[in-house]
């Protein structure tokens, strides 16, 4: 018998009466929730097999437990399937990782989301789309599953907007940014494989995501080419990257990433030509800028006072490329908060 | 469909869970303050925020004028949004006897 130790509250009336609770309580995402039941709770755990007393992980800046059955929980508001429960327990797992500084992301005035990338045989086991709209909406793995992590954000670390989330404006992959690596288009290793696992493990990665843009080349037929429009996205004086280092992405189209590696580009080369060329002048920094810069990575200083060009990352490895997408000439550049690293974890089934 | 009452235990119609998680207590004080400013180990921490050095500095030129400290040791955080190394606070916390630091913007 599955013993929960979740208070149970109870509402008059019909399901509409436990959506209004959720939302006066502050509990969603401001979209309507799955009502989580003791019936629906316990048949997700019978399912999986898990205890619900086990700690996953502490969640800051509460500091509570996310247990497995307040994990459930969450993922039952979010719209899980019980079978995503063991992708989101890795993803939690993952955003506690002291790398990842889940504490000054949940309380941080930038707008920085958990994206989770999810690798290895589990992604079309479970649905997860890796294709044409896979940042987007429209599968349920991908969008629940990233919805879960910000219940969870919310209502296990206490990371409220307005509240202990001081975020100035957020940004939509708040709500949820989940999709799979499209592995089988890609001309590379893997995203899991290049951080050291099998190809045959599953895992998640997350980053800490400040956003999105669409690059646009539909011109370029060669690497020169798309580097130059690569380049050029990231060299901007407003990341977070180029003021604190850290590891931005680039989420490449299948098209994009068969033209990178037309003639047999590695993904190290790429990264050290992005490294190269990821450069902001200095004379783009405003003075004040410039005294940030120099508190905050004294290290660029060291050599010339005064260098011409501030480099985006500190080294080439610091960039990431993930192939996502369906047919079209786009990448997308996601610039990531600085102060915290992607971290990997297995997914255990 | 109204509640029932069963007995003395009011019987709703549907239950949820609560999906919070509790933050856990602990038995933190503070610290007791100094009874005397004659011969005060002064700590400057910066938390690394914009301007933050700026604002530091005139608190230590003022601390320095009205109290003549017998030591001002600084230190600084690497990042504004990464907490202070346990290390480090203990170094504070064993180095001198109050401590001015920035927190926020």
């Amino acid at each position: 018998m599955v013993q929960l130790m979740s208070e149970r509250i109870g509402v008059s009336g019909s399901e509409n009466a436990a959506l209004e609770l959720a939302w006066e309580r502050g509990w969603t995402d401001g979209l309507p929730i799955v009502t989580p039941t003791e019936e629906r709770t316990i048949a997700f755990l019978e399912t999986l097999g898990l205890e619900p007393d086990q700690v996953i992980a502490q969640i800051p800046p509460r500091w509570a437990d996310a247990t497995v059955e307040k994990v459930v929980i969450n993922s039952i508001m979010a719209g899980c399937r019980p079978e995503y429960v063991p992708v989101v327990i890795a993803a939690i797992e993952a955003i506690a990782d002291q790398e990842f500084n889940l504490y000054g992301i949940q309380a941080t005035t930038n707008p920085v989301a958990p994206m989770i990338v999810v690798n290895g045989p589990i992604a079309s086991q479970l649905g997860f789309n890796s294709g044409p709209s896979a940042l987007g909406q429209g599968t349920r793995a991908n969008a629940t599953v990233g919805r879960a992590v910000r219940l969870i954000m919310v209502n296990v670390g206490g990371g409220t907007p307005g509240d202990m989330d001081r975020a100035t404006q957020g940004q939509p992959a708040k709500f949820t940014f989940c999709f799979a690596e499209n592995e089988d288009e890609s001309p590379w290793e893997p995203l899991h494989v290049e951080r050291g696992f099998e190809s045959t493990d599953s895992t998640v990665s997350v980053f800490s995501a400040t956003g999105t843009t669409n690059l646009l080349d539909q011109g370029s037929v060669s690497a020169r080419g798309l580097l130059m429009t690569y380049t050029s996205a990231m060299s901007i004086v407003g990341t977070n990257n180029v003021y604190l280092g850290g590891d931005p992405l680039f989420l490449v189209s299948p098209e994009h990433a068969s033209t990178l590696a037309a003639r047999g580009l590695s993904k190290s080369e790429i990264k050290k030509l992005l490294f190269e060329g990821g450069r902001v002048p200095e004379q783009a920094f405003s003075r004040q800028n410039i005294y940030i810069l120099k508190a905050r990575r004294p290290h660029l200083f060291e050599d010339d006072p005064k260098p011409a060009f501030i480099p985006v990352v500190d080294r080439p490895e610091d960039i990431q490329l993930v192939v996502v997408g369906g047919p079209g000439k786009h990448t997308t550049f996601v610039p990531t908060f600085g102060v915290s690293c992607g971290v990997t974890r297995r997914i255990r089934v | 469909m109204e509640a029932k009452v069963a007995g003395d235990k009011k019987v709703y119609d549907l239950y949820l869970l609560d999906p919070t998680g509790k933050g856990k207590v602990s038995d933190q004080y503070l610290a007791e303050g100094v009874t005397s400013l004659k011969g005060l180990r002064v700590g400057i921490l910066s938390n690394q925020k914009p301007n933050a050095d700026a604002v530091l500095e005139e608190i230590e030129r003022h601390v320095i004028e009205t109290i003549a400290p017998s030591k001002v040791a600084r230190w600084a955080k690497r990042f504004q949004s990464i907490p202070a190394p346990p290390n480090m606070l203990d170094e504070i916390a064993g180095g001198v006897d109050i401590v001015f630091h920035g927190v926020g913007d």
